[in-house]
């Protein structure tokens, strides 16, 4: 998955964190989760202009109007419930959550709900769990027009991207046989994988987040 | 078309000369109602001719020049114009059309005409007059011996509202809404009563009419295309006469363009009569490097606010003849000194508004801020008014104002302004607020700042934790004097009580602010502060602030009214350590700014019977006088290779 910012590209700093719990079964639940808090001294002074660098700055209103659609989108798609949503203007987060019925749901899903928090992919992900093997699949390939798009980018608003940061955390109800991905971190109980890289890597093809991940079959 | 528009871009560049008022007469019309001077000779004092045509600009402008004119060009005195004497760029009016005009010296009417004769054919007119007709631009040259005339107009469209003046010159004014009105007339179904009968439809129970398809065919069930057709054919007809109708009226309006302008050329090469304003005359300033003269500010509010025929205006019952603002004539400077840029302005006032004002600003900047002022600070404002008279005169100067204009509610107007006098205590508010402040940008400060991120625990659960970091964060203090604190010290309180402030030792802060910004204040000798910085606050409460405000910007801040100085040098280095992205084009500017010394806007109030103010750059003193330093930041930026 991810990213590149486009329209409210004005902060200086931000972060993603992408976390999915997977049952057994294959059913689980997604959160998403756009931390801007760091930012939140430029963002607020920046929510009173009208625009900046040539973009116009989105409103209170049209943040929660584009995260409305993505709930309402969400929660109109077969298999999906329990969705929950907040934007906290004072710290500058907003969270996405819902609960899945199968891993698969998340292929077109994740799309959707980046899309109307403004963030642009850096590439393809493709989810699966196999509940016969217990086998976790995210399978990324990198989109190279993700970099071009960036090159393209005014120096001012490349400055943005510096410290942004990408966060991915598998949480499983089994125990951790094995993660092929040699940057992913595998927690102190076994259970949950977490992978963390910058956006500017993720722009630049120079970090991969495919990832299979065995649990124990038992 | 370029070289029309190369010689208007040039024309409007310099010359003059040094004549007497009596002597400028015959070239601006006595009608004029707004006249910009540009000094040539001050512009080439302080820029030689040979300099200027050795400047990248300069060159530029001769090669440009000399495409058409055969490349005879060696430097631009060479075209035939007095490069010392006055341009003056005016305008005239009348109800139906508004004239600009430019009339230049000339030092060669032989070689200005050569020059000419390049954009096209012009013709010989009696007493050795020449005329030429840049027909695209509706624009008109005329030229004799000594000078030569740019003009050009614009029709009012006001005038040719006017049912009888447009029957007069054959213009129909024809409006698209005219046709509709006629189209109304058609008798069409009501959609009420076709809506019923489809619900009708909708409402009938399908399987108690099975489909028969043989009874269906029987139905004609071909659209009725003939007529959609006509509907179409009627609809084009009637777009084509409407756009027609609109062109015809063009054309009777272009020819009637070009007709006026021709006599008001001749009207002007023709005419004796002196431009002898004598608001214009005195006005007239000898080291202006380009001035601007306005005959009466109540003309141009005439023509800003709604017309005469406007049908708003007349529901407001406005009365645009009626305009009495109490301004008058206008001005305004520019002059170049050794390292200073001026723009001077002042506008006339009446003798009452003159009054009114003296008394609105009988007020002087509280001596003791400067005892809290920084020379460090990246910029501040002043201002001094007189609270108490402000508030007397305000419904005095409505009435006057508004109450002119408004005809139909000049009484509903002075009613109101009886009531805002009657419900206010304009003399405590004045005690409590005198009307004289400042509020001064002190500095960019490093401050913790809170964020929310997020750590892991051992089964890389996500826990929200507050973090802090250093933000660069504006600084600012503002004060303003009271003689009655009481208001002040109430207001505190039932803050303290309501739990919106907190005090203490004496220092309120106002709490739960969104934002990194925490504000303070401190009530002391007379004065109420607001800041930022809770250290500069202490440091007044115990008389330890060390100002160190230079003499010459206290005497600014004391000598006016109105102040606003910038430090670029200051500005430019808060802006970096804010850490805004910025785009090349802004650090190319922000580096030309460094360089630039302080900017002021100021306003000594009233003058004399004039409202006053003006700006001033300081810029560095490495070139020989401040319009050499702007040429060469033109050159560096504009030419850069």
């Amino acid at each position: 998955m991810l990213l590149f910012f486009s329209t409210i590209s004005l902060s200086a700093c931000f972060e993603v964190i992408e976390e999915i719990n997977v049952h057994k079964n294959g059913s689980g639940n997604m959160t998403v989760t756009l931390n801007l808090s760091q930012s939140k001294t430029k963002l607020s002074s920046v929510m009173l202009l009208d625009s900046i660098n040539g973009y116009k700055v989105p409103d209170k209103v049209q943040i929660q109007r584009n995260l409305n659609e993505a709930v309402a989108i969400l929660k109109k798609t077969p298999g999906i419930s329990s969705v929950k949503h907040r934007v906290d203007f004072e710290n500058f987060i907003a969270f996405v959550s819902f609960s899945f019925e199968k891993v698969d749901n998340l292929n077109h899903l994740s799309k959707i709900i980046y899309e109307k928090l403004k963030i642009k992919p850096t590439g393809k992900s493709l989810y699966n769990f196999d509940t016969r093997t217990q086998l976790f699949s995210r399978n990324y390939t990198y989109a190279q027009e993700a970099k071009s798009a960036y090159m393209k980018l005014k120096e001012a608003d490349k400055q943005v991207f510096k410290n942004a940061s990408y966060t991915c955390i598998y949480r499983f109800d089994s125990v951790v046989k094995q993660s092929t991905n040699k940057q992913a971190k595998l927690s102190g109980t076994k259970k949950a994988v977490m992978l963390h890289t910058s956006i500017l890597d993720l722009i630049n093809g120079r970090a991969n987040i495919t990832n299979q991940i065995q649990l124990v079959n038992n | 078309m370029q070289r029309t528009k190369l010689l208007l871009s040039f024309l409007s560049l310099f010359f003059s000369h040094n004549i007497i008022a009596q002597r400028l007469a015959p070239r601006i019309p006595k009608d004029a109602f707004a006249v910009a001077t540009i000094n040539g000779r001050n512009f080439f004092d302080l820029i030689g001719i040979d300099q200027f045509n050795r400047s990248k600009i300069g060159q530029a402008l001769i090669a440009k020049l000399n495409k058409t004119n055969n490349g005879n060009l060696q430097g631009l005195e060479d075209l035939g114009f007095n490069l010392n004497a006055q341009v003056y760029i005016y305008s005239t009016k009348t109800d139906s059309i508004r004239y600009y005009g430019m009339s230049i010296p000339l030092r060669s009417s032989t070689k200005v005409g050569d020059f000419l004769k390049t954009l096209g054919q012009p013709q010989k007119l009696q007493n050795g007059q020449w005329i030429l007709d840049l027909n695209e631009k509706k624009q008109l040259l005329i030229w004799n011996e000594q000078t030569l005339y740019l003009l050009s107009g614009e029709l009012r469209n006001s005038f040719f509202e006017d049912e009888k003046t447009a029957e007069k010159y054959g213009i129909v004014n024809k409006k698209l809404s005219d046709e509709y009105d006629e189209a109304a007339l058609d008798p069409a179904p009501l959609m009420d009563s076709v809506d019923v009968e489809w619900d009708a439809v909708d409402s009938l129970n399908k399987d108690d009419f099975p489909l028969d398809s043989t009874a269906v065919d029987s139905y004609n069930l071909a659209p009725p295309v003939a007529e959609h057709e006509i509907a179409d054919a009627a609809r084009n007809s009637m777009y084509d006469a409407y756009y027609a109708s609109i062109a015809a009226d063009d054309s009777i309006k272009s020819r009637l363009l070009k007709e006026w302008l021709y006599k008001e050329a001749v009207r002007l090469v023709e005419s004796q009569e002196a431009f002898g304003n004598p608001s214009f005359k005195k006005s007239y300033r000898k080291n202006a490097m380009a001035s601007l003269w306005l005959r009466d500010i109540n003309e141009l509010y005439q023509d800003l606010l709604p017309g005469v025929h406007s049908a708003y205006a007349s529901l407001l019952g406005v009365k645009t003849e009626k305009v009495g603002t109490g301004f008058e004539s206008a001005n305004v400077y520019l002059t170049f000194d050794k390292n200073t840029a001026t723009l001077d302005g002042s506008i006339g006032l009446s003798n009452n508004l003159a009054e009114a004002y003296r008394r609105i600003y009988n007020r002087k900047l509280n001596k003791r801020f400067f005892k809290y002022l920084s020379k460090d600070a990246i910029a501040y404002t002043s201002v001094a008014i007189n609270t108490e008279n402000y508030l007397k005169e305000l419904p005095i100067l409505m009435q006057q104002y508004y109450g002119n204009l408004l005809g139909r509610y000049e009484k509903e107007i002075d009613l109101g302004s009886s009531i805002f006098s009657l419900l206010l205590d304009e003399k405590a508010i004045g005690k409590a607020i005198k009307g004289d402040g400042i509020f001064a940008l002190t500095a960019i400060k490093e401050q913790e700042v809170k964020y929310t991120t997020y750590e892991y625990d051992e089964d890389y659960n996500s826990v929200e934790v507050e973090k802090t970091k250093k933000e660069s964060i504006p600084a600012f203090l503002a004060m303003f004097s009271s003689t009655d604190m009481n208001l002040f010290k109430k207001a505190l309180a039932l803050g303290v009580a309501r739990a919106k402030l907190t005090e203490n030792e004496g220092i309120y802060t106002i709490s739960g602010l969104k934002g990194p910004l925490e504000v303070h204040v401190l009530l002391k000798d007379g004065i109420i502060f607001f800041g930022t910085a809770l250290d500069d606050l202490r440091n007044i409460q115990y008389n330890r602030y060390e100002s160190d405000l230079s003499s010459k910007h206290k005497k600014l801040l004391n000598d006016n009214k109105f102040t606003l100085i910038f430090n670029s040098k200051k500005m430019v280095k808060a802006i970096n350590s804010l850490e805004i992205p910025a785009t090349k084009q802004a650090l190319a500017l922000q580096d030309k700014i460094q360089g630039l010394g302080d900017f002021y806007f100021t306003s000594k109030g009233v003058k004399g019977k004039k409202m006053v103010g003006s700006f001033r750059a300081e810029l560095p003193g490495s070139k020989r006088n401040a319009l050499q330093y702007i040429l060469d930041v033109v050159e560096s930026t504009a030419f850069r290779p």
